[in-house]
């Protein structure tokens, strides 16, 4: 049974970050110097260069996948407080590193409506190991292969 | 949650009387509106203050005043 909660958190908390991220815009232009140079050093292995981007979006400034694990910590140990205390943080971080926030932001308060949504069934602990395993798939598993697939949502999307 | 009601939109009152425009022309736009990222301010400002001090309407209302203000001044407080 915690498996299964842990498997369908890791699910909604991928598509949550990856669809908002993809639709503001991170793999679309690098909004600071090193996420340029990740998204290049991405390409120069065998990526996608705007999967690369996106990758490099995310290291360098607080976007949804950040927005969307700290408001699940968040609501944890406040509830709804939380996680619209998170978004407020997640804002001032993005300020913080030169970036609009948009997608931060949303991603945190859109977290945060879907745990109360689901709140009866599923405890809100669940949505922080399903986020620690979405940004891992991304982030550290290979780089590569996630590159490839961020790239090709971004063009199927858009 | 009425409180975050409240205060959202105590924020975004303030922020359309101090004449900033009411949604973002693009997704890279810096620039602060009513509906982006004003009422977020407003009650995260609450939150804090709910927590700091005591959970009633005066301090909805007062850190939705705040909020706008942030909101106001946030291009020169972080800059662009």
């Amino acid at each position: 049974m915690e498996i299964l909660n842990i498997l369908i958190c890791w699910v909604i908390c991928w598509l949550n970050f990856v669809i908002i991220d993809t639709f503001f815009g991170l793999p679309e232009k690098p909004g600071v110097r090193g996420a340029k140079v990740i998204g290049e050093k991405i390409k120069k292995i065998g990526g996608d260069l705007n999967g690369g981007y996106f990758m490099g979006n995310i290291v360098c400034s607080p976007d949804a996948s950040a927005g969307t694990l700290l408001a699940s910590i968040m609501y944890y140990l406040m509830g709804v407080d939380g996680g619209i205390l998170a978004s407020f943080f997640v804002w001032i971080g993005n300020r913080l590193c030169a970036d609009p926030g948009y997608a931060g932001t949303l991603g945190a308060l859109s977290i945060t409506l879907i745990i109360y949504l689901l709140s009866p069934f599923i405890s809100p602990k669940y949505f922080i190991v399903g986020m620690v395993l979405a940004i891992f798939t991304i982030q550290g598993f290979e780089h590569r292969y996630a590159s490839k697939l961020l790239g090709e949502i971004y063009r199927r999307l858009l | 949650m009425m409180m975050f009601v409240i205060s959202s939109l105590v924020s975004m009152i303030v922020a359309f009387f101090l004449r900033l425009p009411l949604y973002p022309k693009s997704k890279y736009s810096f620039e602060s509106t009513v509906i982006f990222p004003t009422p977020i301010l407003g009650a995260g400002i609450y939150i804090i203050f709910k927590y700091l001090f005591f959970n009633g309407i005066e301090i909805a209302i007062f850190s939705g005043i705040l909020g706008g203000l942030f909101s106001y001044y946030s291009n020169r407080i972080f800059g662009e």
